[in-house]
């Protein structure tokens, strides 16, 4: 990433919904750039992997420090999907799913490229409207908009699907402490996702980190902070430490890595190519288009 | 065999062989010439995938596995912990001889011939025979 980009906003969030076999190792030119990314605060977000139930098989493009790991549960947040992907038990150390989300038939642009996706989106025609959207992303949006937007979206499930839904819910909560004055980084965003996770019955932590999320849950969380019912454990993250009342908040910028072919085609060196064509969401809060 | 791969070995023996064909099924349709297709595959297909993945490569290793096996079956029959002892040493054969596993590791395929029955499998004459 470059330091002219770093400089020009206020957050970046990258998404990287794909993924590799888990016994397999990325090039060390990729890892090297998700890594520089991490270390560049990019709020880096990839999904645990599709290779569930067993154990040990999270997905290489999650495997960073720092990372938040995205596992796939059923939409209400019952039970977990029995493709995302766990951790190792028993034992610490080892990469883990962060926390789980919904993941089944999403509307999103993830996998746009991906034939069988668009194959299974066309038998599922009947969930593929603006409502259903609207409630997924938790915002209306235009019909001008939704027509625009429809034309390149498709209907998916998986893990990958569950790191567009969770990017939205860390746009969300940076936007909402943006307009308190609140400065968010990688810490602060693991830490209130953590925290605000409810536990799914009968999976442990290696399966589902610290449970389910999703926009009913971020929500009931925040609304906490404004009647100040915070949790002891993100205090500080409310408090003058992280309180600016004279920054000037830029864009928060979604990144995708997604539509390619080969991992080495990843380009992190430019956050304007792989921008995505979603709604901007109202507030200070900006996707580039 | 290292610390987590025998944690991974005997959490895979703790599985059923339904989830042992998912996982490695998943693992198997996203892999190759599709490394970095994504989306969760239908489970029919995965565990069709595994099914055929497994036998093939149990055709491949037949004469090996079954003979270093009936060298060594007695042995584990005393253990207490067979199933953990046999799948370490069926996959230290694997390992051992440079057996390719595709996109699999070598616990996978160890754990789902002793679930399957290596006994079994073992008896049971070769297709070309």
């Amino acid at each position: 990433m470059s330091r002219k980009t770093r400089k020009s906003v206020n957050t970046l969030i990258h998404g990287i919904p794909i993924q590799a076999a888990p016994y397999s190792k990325l090039p060390l030119t990729l890892k090297k750039n998700i890594k520089e990314l991490i270390a560049n605060e990019v709020i880096y977000v990839a999904p645990a992997g599709n290779y569930g139930p067993l154990p040990g098989t999270i997905n290489p493009f999650a495997k960073f420090r720092n990372s938040i790991i995205v596992g796939g549960a059923k939409n209400d947040g019952s039970d977990l999907c029995s493709f995302s992907s766990r951790g190792i038990p028993n034992i610490d150390g080892y990469y883990r799913p962060t926390i789980v989300c919904p993941s089944v038939d999403l509307i999103g642009r993830t996998h746009s490229a991906i034939l069988p996706v668009i194959e299974s989106s066309k038998k599922k025609l009947h969930l593929f409207t603006k409502e259903r959207y609207e409630k997924q992303i938790n915002t209306n949006i235009t019909d001008v908009e939704w027509t625009k937007l429809k034309q390149r979206f498709v209907i998916g499930t998986g893990t990958s699907q569950a790191v567009e839904y969770l990017v939205y819910i860390i746009y969300w909560i940076i936007h909402f402490r943006n307009q308190r004055n609140f400065v968010s980084d990688q810490k602060v965003i693991r830490r209130l996702l953590t925290n605000m996770a409810v536990p799914i019955r009968n999976y442990k932590r290696h399966e589902i980190g610290a449970g389910f999320v999703d926009y009913k849950i971020a929500d009931a969380h925040l609304k906490k902070v404004d009647t100040g019912n915070i949790p002891l454990n993100e205090r500080e993250f409310w408090s003058r430490k992280y309180h600016n009342p004279n920054a000037r908040f830029g864009e928060i910028i979604i990144q995708w890595s997604d539509n390619i072919n080969d991992p080495n085609q990843i380009d992190f060196t430019d956050g304007e190519s792989n921008v995505p064509d979603k709604p901007d969401i109202e507030g200070i809060g900006k996707i580039i288009e | 065999m290292d610390k987590k791969d025998k944690i991974l070995l005997e959490a895979y023996l703790k599985s059923s062989l339904e989830d042992i064909e998912l996982s490695a099924g998943r693992i198997i349709l996203d892999s190759g010439s599709e490394a970095i297709k994504a989306g969760a595959n239908e489970e029919e297909e995965a565990k069709k995938a595994a099914r055929n993945f497994f036998v093939k490569k149990f055709a491949e290793v037949r004469n090996l596995i079954c003979e270093k096996y009936q060298e060594r079956v007695s042995k584990f029959d005393d253990s207490t912990d067979k199933g953990v002892e046999l799948a370490g040493y069926i996959a230290a054969i694997l390992e051992s001889n440079n057996i390719s596993v595709g996109p699999l590791n070598y616990i996978f395929i160890s754990v789902w011939l002793v679930k399957f029955g290596i006994d079994k499998l073992c008896q049971e004459k070769p297709e070309n025979q």
